[in-house]
């Protein structure tokens, strides 16, 4: 026997699960789930709204906003030195930094690299971001450069040597000395992944203008110049406020403080100015990831009130099956007191066991989220990682939730109800109703998640299968300097040195199509399209289907189905042939309508609706890259082919790997079908805990009502009628638990499936849905009636 | 001296909807120290009502009760408990063991809510009350694999571990044979030769004469007692 309190409890607590354990582990296991994703949900909270990027040194400064202009389309980018004069007016301000980026070549040590991104950065920005940037005595800060180390370790192979020695910058006359190595936390800025570093001074080598070496005198040269660098809207800013005011405010005082140079505007139409608090250089990624935050705040919510009542019916389940001891002892005279703490002792098992799932748990949410683009994007190197405190925390919240779901079970065991000799065989008529409720919000909550997830599975598989492309074909990408002349023989389907093999071509890449717009000759309305040079076999190769094909191709242009219905009076696009359309890209151009095919999935099976135009290869021009496209079987042929073509016939060219359609478009998608895997990973674990703690509630009340099982078995109740009356409580609230259901489905449909960019009803899946719930409800009966069923009626029936 | 129990016109009323049961109906008695009493009287006539209310699972309608002089109505619930623990030990005819402990972890319950026993202890105490009812091979096993004769003792040594001064016993025997019957009754009637006082509900009239005294209910009412007591 084991005599001490504590190693007393532990150990007969165990026994009183036997056969239970499995049920306790999965419920531990959805505790520990909870306690990794509110650390995580925490640390990303802290990410998103407290800390600065990780290229920030945080503790000096607090009152940091961004300035910048946005576009719709474009996103992000900078402003011009006058918007900046405009931010002076701002009270209290305390200091204004900026940096812009430029892509240039640049040369070191006689090697040459091609669109180096080189970051140029006002005197006052390392100062506002508060980072030690390594000089050099004696030279003027305009003439150093600092490497970024992705840039040292991967181009420059992590010699040391290098620094000291000296760059050239294109067009720059002065060469550059380089400083240092700048900490691998400035590797990343937003979208912008700048190699160099370098002061703005340099700039003004790299205007349209050729500009003379300061300090030479030529004033007329100066003002254009001055005049170029003030108006490029090219600057990123950062200012410090003595006080926080609201973004929107400066805006307002910005805007209006606003000027332009009569004959310099650069400002991309539709673009507005935008003040964000803190350092933000990459605001679409902070709103996916915010939005992310939100659904895994959603899902932590939700967690946490299925896992509470999984607690709760777990261990009321539990306490029912063993009133008769907790009676007992209270007899031999426990206090209250004495079951809360052996309450807490039996818990230091599962403790154990809930901070081993947590941590392991932590480690892959870790590195999930390392993993994920969207936080590389956002979060640059700095790994993701939750600290002790927090996971700690979390941890504890839920043990915690755990602690109280159990303790709870004792304390309604009040002492008069407990010596009541009619305890234990009926329940009072609250706790029955809130038994009920506990099951409709289950079945409700389980019903609910099954549904979405089977909808975005639905319609994940509808719009997969609805591509119809080749998706094996293989892509292979050429970069170079300059234009290239296309060879002829492309024209007609094959590569130079490679007759026997179907080559197909395109400008630019499969991924990246050119933003055009188009409109209908005579029509006033232009239509923005995404488009691409093509040449002649393209779809057949992609063996994409042809809506409409009139044999003129390729003197014309390919509209795809969703432009096509845009573009079209008539159903059947019966307009639309030979009729002619403007294509505006640098210039605009006419060209008839020569056919309608298939929507192709450039961005992703989920945008595939996007209009495209698709134009004779021949019409390209100012092109540096283009891509070809074959079957896989030949995709190591032509790489090769195109490898000995491109050194003979291109500048600097670059290969890219081989990758096939189905690569290029599962990479496109992975945001959501990651999203989907979670759904669907989620919906699972939250079913099997629902399903658990379900048919422990069915087992719990056939327990308690063994007798009267019994005296139906003696009088002849068949084993079905049996599994009914276990289900009857069950079925009923499914009854009520679906419309409810369906109508939180409907809700959360109309409210958050754009946002999402997922549908999250699909009403042809409820009914499959509902007849599962029901089977499995079924089957959480069956179980424990089968066992009822063994053992011998006398047994049952002498037992009250 | 102050008697052990003093019961002074104690009635039950159990009120279930409309219906009205009167369980007891003024019962007034005492008992001493060291003395044994028999309840007997007809199915439903009250006995296991007021066992319970003298064993403070329960308490009275109306009417006083003096445990040690106490009044019980003025006890706290905390020291009721207390009284539960340390004074009054119970014996049940379907035994109330704890099925998944083992014979001596039950034995050794009562200890467990007393602070004044150290838990090295537990178990040399608990052995000691498992060889006085002469089952000390028995400790490891567990209740279901007993007799029911055994799983009584075991009972009788789980109410014996904290040395009560009154024993209740709810019809001990009603689900033994009548060979392990005498056995147990021989077990209490040691005790209280050792100085405890024992109230024992039964139907077996040769048992209610091994006592000191007998009150006989009739529904709720004292309708007789030998030798004649205090009534
Ligand atoms: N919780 C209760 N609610 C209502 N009536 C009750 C309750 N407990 C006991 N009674 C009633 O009180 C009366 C006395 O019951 P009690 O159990 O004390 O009888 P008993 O003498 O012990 O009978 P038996 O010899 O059959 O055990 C009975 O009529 C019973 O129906
Ligand atoms: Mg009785």
């Amino acid at each position: 026997m084991l005599s001490h309190p504590l190693l007393f409890e532990l150990a007969t607590e165990w026994r009183t699960w036997k056969g239970q354990w499995f049920k306790y582990l999965i419920l531990l296991f959805g505790f520990s789930l909870l306690a990794v994703l509110l650390a995580m949900g925490l640390r990303i909270g802290e990410l998103l709204f407290i800390d600065p990027p990780a290229w920030v040194n945080s503790d000096k400064h607090k009152n940091l906003y961004t300035l910048s202009r946005y576009h719709q389309k474009v996103g992000m980018h900078g402003v011009s030195l006058n918007t900046i004069e405009g931010l002076k007016g701002i009270p209290g301000i305390e200091s204004i930094a900026y940096i812009a980026f430029r892509s240039r070549s640049i040369k070191h040590q006689g090697t040459l690299f091609d669109s180096t991104e080189i970051a140029y950065f006002s005197e006052s920005f390392r100062n506002q971001i508060s980072l030690k940037f390594p000089t050099k005595e004696g030279v003027a800060e305009s003439q150093l450069a600092w490497v970024s180390t992705r840039f040292f370790e991967q181009e420059l192979k992590g010699n040391p040597a290098v620094i000291g020695s000296t760059i050239r910058i294109t067009r720059n006359p002065v060469p550059l000395i380089i400083a240092g190595v700048l900490p691998p936390e400035l590797n990343r800025l937003g979208k912008n992944q700048p190699d160099i570093w370098v002061n703005d001074k340099n700039l003004r080598y790299h205007t349209p203008f050729v500009a003379p070496p300061v300090g030479s005198n030529n004033p007329e040269k100066e003002k254009i110049l001055n005049k170029f660098l003030r108006n490029a809207p090219i600057y990123y800013v950062i200012f410090a406020l003595e006080k926080a005011i609201d973004p929107a405010e400066i805006q307002q005082i910005v805007a209006a403080n606003f000027t332009v140079d009569s004959a310099m505007t650069f400002s991309m139409p539709g673009s507005e100015l935008r003040v964000q608090q803190g350092v933000v250089f990459d605001p679409e990624t902070k709103q996916a990831l915010k939005n992310q935050w939100l659904a895994l705040l959603a899902l932590i919510l939700a967690l946490s009130i299925i896992l509470t009542i999984n607690a709760l019916t777990l261990f009321g389940g539990h306490i029912v099956m063993h009133w008769r001891s907790i009676k007992t002892k209270r007899i031999l005279g426990a206090s209250q007191k004495s079951f809360l703490l052996s309450d807490l002792w039996s818990l230091a098992l599962p403790l154990i066991f809930l901070t081993l799932f947590s941590y392991v748990l932590l480690l892959l949410g870790e590195k999930t989220i390392n993993f994920s683009e969207l936080y590389k994007s956002f979060a640059g190197n700095t790994r993701f990682s939750v600290s002790a405190p927090i996971w700690a925390a979390s941890l504890l919240l839920t043990f915690v939730v755990l602690y109280l779901s159990k303790a709870m079970q004792v304390l309604n065991f009040s002492e008069e109800k407990l010596f009541d000799r009619a305890f234990g065989n009926s329940k009072t008529r609250s706790q029955l109703l809130l038994a009920d409720l506990f099951l409709v919000i289950q079945l409700a909550g389980g019903f609910l998640i099954a549904s979405i997830a089977a909808s975005m599975a639905l319609s994940e598989w509808q719009s997969q299968s609805a591509v119809s492309i080749d998706r094996s074909v293989t892509e292979v990408k050429i970069s170079y300097n300059g234009d290239a002349k296309i060879p002829n023989s492309l024209y007609s389907g094959r590569f130079p040195g490679l007759s026997s093999i179907p080559v197909g071509a395109s400008i630019p890449g499969f991924q990246e199509p050119l933003t055009a717009s188009i409109k209908r000759a005579g029509t006033k309305t232009s239509v923005s399209v995404n488009a691409i040079y093509v040449s002649e076999n393209y779809f057949d190769l992609l063996a994409v289907n042809k809506v409409t094909w009139s044999g003129s191709w390729p003197n014309g242009v390919i509209v795809s189905r969703s432009l096509a219905s845009v573009l079209a009076e008539k159903e059947d696009y019966s307009d639309l042939e030979a009729a002619p359309v403007a294509v505006k890209m640098l210039f605009e151009k006419t060209y008839p309508i020569v056919g309608v095919i298939d929507d192709i999935p450039h961005f992703g099976v989920s945008q595939r609706g996007d209009p495209m135009v698709y134009l004779p290869i021949s019409a390209a021009f100012l092109n540096n890259n283009m891509a070809l496209i074959s079957k896989p079987e030949h995709a190591e042929a032509l790489a090769d082919a195109a490898n000995l073509w491109a050194q003979k016939n291109l500048l600097n060219p670059r290969i890219s790997p081989i990758e096939s359609l189905d690569e290029i478009i599962r990479q496109t998608d992975s945001l959501r079908l990651g999203f989907l895997a979670a759904t669907l990973a989620v919906s699972l674990l939250i079913n099997i805990l629902i399903f658990i703690s379900i048919s422990y509630q069915i087992k719990s009340r056939i327990k308690m009502t063994e007798h009267e099982y019994g005296v139906r078995m003696v009088y002849g109740c068949s084993a079905s009628h049996l599994i009914l009356v276990a289900c009857r409580d069950c079925f009923l609230a499914l009854l009520v638990a679906v419309p409810i259901a369906t109508a939180g489905l409907w809700w959360l449909d109309s409210r958050y499936a754009q946002f999402l960019d997922v549908p999250l009803l699909r009403v042809s899946v409820l009914p499959p849905v509902v007849l599962i719930t029901a089977l499995l409800i079924l089957l959480a009966a069956t179980v424990p009636i089968a066992s009822l069923l063994k053992k011998s009626l006398f047994g049952l029936m002498r037992h009250t | 001296m102050s008697h052990l129990i003093t019961a002074e016109s104690i009635s039950k009323v159990f009120q279930s909807g409309a219906i009205e049961t009167k369980a007891l109906d003024n019962i007034s008695f005492n008992l001493n120290n060291g003395e044994s009493l028999a309840i007997t009287g007809a199915s439903g006539s009250g006995k296991s009502t007021l066992l319970s209310i003298i064993g403070l699972l329960d308490s009275p309608t109306s009417g006083a009760l003096y445990l040690q002089g106490q009044l019980v109505s003025g006890l706290s619930n905390y020291q009721k408990r207390i009284l539960r623990n340390r004074e009054i030990g119970w014996i049940f005819q379907n035994f109330n063991l704890i099925g998944h402990l083992d014979v001596l972890e039950n034995i050794t319950l009562p200890l467990r809510y007393d602070p004044r026993v150290s838990w090295r202890d537990y178990e040399n105490i608990g052995k000691q009350a498992l060889t006085s009812v002469g089952l000390a091979d028995k400790a490891t096993a567990l209740p279901q694999q007993l007799s029911g004769g055994q799983q009584q003792r075991v009972a009788i040594a789980r109410a014996l571990v904290n040395k009560p001064s009154l024993i209740l016993a709810d019809e001990p025997t009603g689900n033994l044979d009548s060979k392990t019957s005498t056995n147990i009754i021989d077990l209490l009637f040691t005790v209280v030769a050792q100085g405890a006082t024992l109230l024992l509900v039964t139907h077996e009239p040769d048992l209610a004469l091994r006592c000191d005294s007998e009150i006989i209910l009739n529904d709720g009412l004292v309708s007789d007692a030998k030798p004649p007591i205090t009534v």
